[in-house]
């Protein structure tokens, strides 16, 4: 099935264009904005296949990329979709931009309508659509694989924008796919990761550029007691292409990790402490609020400020169901859970790659505790 | 005053800092004068008037870690719009440049004359600081209105400005103790107070900060 790829360019939707090269035979024409060329775009995915082994297999040939056309004239997508057969959307462009109201209702919702439209006047057999596992907003029952209605508490506008495109897309009457996965880190086997700084990269990207300055034997840090919900990429990639094979059309998959397998966000920070920040102790919160106000060293401060906002989204205790999943697992999905050692292999390529921690590594390495010490502050 | 006499022989690190602020004050002043004259402070006009006394620093650039991404950040605030002028000029760059101004205006390792011309950006800069709120609230609004248009105005800046952190550290960290995040530090401390006093929501702030500074 001829495949209309919207946001090849970026980390996901290039992930997804390696996906359907190494695993269908399908034609994508993937629509780019003018600051990428095609070796750009086609720089990440060649290189995602050639981790995988499967790069001289592939004629990259299928894939052509074209520019993206105005909002106001969607004329020449049309006649790419008359000219090449395409029978799907896979729509994976949007905006993460938290609270910028005007651009998540541009990207999300506006650029969705568009493309359904598109589909509807061409009669498409399946618009796929890359939205979030935390859609729903804060909820206090499983987060179910069905359209979620009525105004929840949402964490950000942009999971307020993601919710109401998944019912743009659900209500169009085009077939549909609806993948929604967590929070997406790199590859488990070797921790390659080509997206921005995101979720726990955020965190380690953050004390990279702030607390690698000097040494501190003190860190406080807002790291709650419950589990983060992360996917890696290579789980991602096989289930989007098996969930496009093998789900019935108008299906919605939840992709997340087995939850009993998945590390605290507490872990996962004091994991980091011990293996690279080695400070002798560690003041841990549970929330930005409960953060000593004395804390007069700014780099750490901003540390917290930068990093609150996701903390506040990690601290829901956030259950996935996933009768989608164990479907495509039963189908013989390869999909790799993550797990306290799987994000240690991500956080060590992290750490290899950065120049800044290991000098820090290099030059503070007298000064490292074998074991934090931790101090509770406020109540779990 | 003139501070400039003296300064022929300052030295590559200090004659690149003058090429930087050069290129801040004279698209201030530029922009300022079509677009928000009452930005156009005396202060600031001294200022670039003794800026201008010397070469504009383009050798001391060429070719340095600084130059790409300085000539980036200075296309994403030149604009025809009161609106990106005064968000992104107005507020974001002035309260950089006091940032650096106050840094090197008190340190010792810089010479005299770039002290004494820190002192004076310092102030000049620090005008502007008293001034734009106003001129925010009355030429855009306050709070979520004007949270929206910061973070559509000032993204690209934001962006480029990223790209300067390493070349900032390159150049004036072992000589000057300059870091970029430091400096950040500190321009983000303002500007969440200067946003704050004009009713934007602190989480929605620093997440728009933390987003564009990060490079996502």
């Amino acid at each position: 099935m001829n495949a209309l790829l919207i946001g090849g360019s970026g980390y996901l939707g290039g992930l997804v264009a390696a996906g359907l090269l190494s695993d269908t035979d399908s034609l994508i024409i993937a629509p780019i904005r003018g600051a990428h060329t095609r070796e750009s775009v086609l720089a990440p995915i060649r290189e995602e296949l050639r981790c995988e082994g499967l790069a001289d297999r592939i004629d990259f040939e299928r894939i052509l990329t074209v520019p993206l056309p105005d909002s106001d004239d969607w004329s020449a997508l049309d006649a790419l979709v008359e000219r090449y057969a395409i029978e799907q959307i896979v729509h994976c462009a949007g905006s993460v931009d938290y609270f910028n109201v005007a651009l998540l209702h541009e990207a999300n919702i506006v650029l969705t309508g568009r493309l359904l439209d598109l589909a509807r006047r061409h009669a498409m057999q399946r618009f796929v659509f890359l939205s979030t596992a935390f859609s729903s907003g804060y909820i206090d029952r499983p987060v179910r694989e069905e359209l979620h209605f009525g105004e929840g508490s949402d964490p950000t506008e942009y999971t307020k924008t993601k919710r109401y495109a998944e019912s743009l897309v659900a209500a169009s009457g085009v077939p549909y796919l609806i993948v929604r996965p967590s929070i997406v880190i790199g590859d488990s086997r070797d921790g390659r990761y080509s997206g921005k700084a995101y979720g726990l990269y955020q965190f380690w990207t953050a004390f990279e550029r702030l607390l690698t300055d000097r040494y501190r034997d003190v860190l406080h840090l807002i790291s709650p007691r419950v589990q983060l919900h992360l996917v890696h990429q290579n789980a991602f990639k096989n289930a989007l292409v098996a969930a496009c094979r093998y789900l019935p059309l108008d299906s919605i998959v939840n992709l997340t990790s087995r939850i009993d397998g998945l590390p605290t966000a507490r872990r996962l920070t004091q994991q980091f402490c011990e293996s690279v920040a080695r400070p002798q102790q560690i003041f841990f919160y549970n929330k930005l609020a409960d953060v000593r106000a004395e804390i007069t060293d700014r780099r750490m401060r901003m540390l917290l400020d930068f990093t609150a906002v996701n903390s506040e989204i990690s601290s829901h205790a956030w259950r996935f169901d996933n009768t989608a999943l164990r479907t495509l697992r039963a189908r013989g999905l390869q999909f790799a859970d993550a797990t306290l050692e799987t994000v240690l292999t991500c956080q060590n390529r992290f750490v290899a790659k950065s120049p800044r921690i290991q000098a820090y590594l290099t030059k503070n390495a007298d000064l490292f505790a074998a074991h934090p010490g931790t101090i509770e502050i406020g109540v779990a | 005053m003139n501070v400039i006499t003296d300064s022929t022989d300052l030295g590559r690190d200090e004659a690149l800092l003058w090429a930087i602020l050069f290129r801040f004050e004279s698209l201030a002043v530029e922009q300022y004068a079509g677009l928000v004259p009452a930005l156009l402070t005396p202060e600031k006009q001294t200022l670039v008037a003794l800026l201008r006394t010397r070469p504009h620093g383009d050798e001391e650039l060429a070719g340095t870690q600084l130059e790409a991404p300085l000539a980036e950040l200075m296309r994403s605030v030149t604009s025809r719009d009161e609106a990106r002028v005064l968000i992104g000029q107005g507020l974001f760059l002035e309260l950089i440049g006091e940032a650096i101004y106050r840094s090197f205006s008190q340190n010792a390792a810089a010479s005299e004359p770039t002290r004494k011309l820190c002192a004076l950006g310092a102030a000049a800069s620090g005008r502007a600081r008293t001034l734009v709120p106003a001129l925010l609230r009355t030429r855009i609004g306050e709070g979520a209105v004007l949270l929206q248009a910061i973070m559509t105005e000032a993204a690209p800046l934001l962006r480029s400005l990223d790209d300067l952190g390493d070349g900032i550290d390159a150049m004036f960290l072992d000589r000057f103790g300059l870091s970029f995040a430091d400096l950040m530090g500190d321009v983000a401390a303002e500007l969440i107070a200067v946003c704050l006093d004009l009713g934007i929501d602190r989480r929605k702030f620093v997440a728009f900060l933390t987003s564009a500074l990060m490079g996502i």
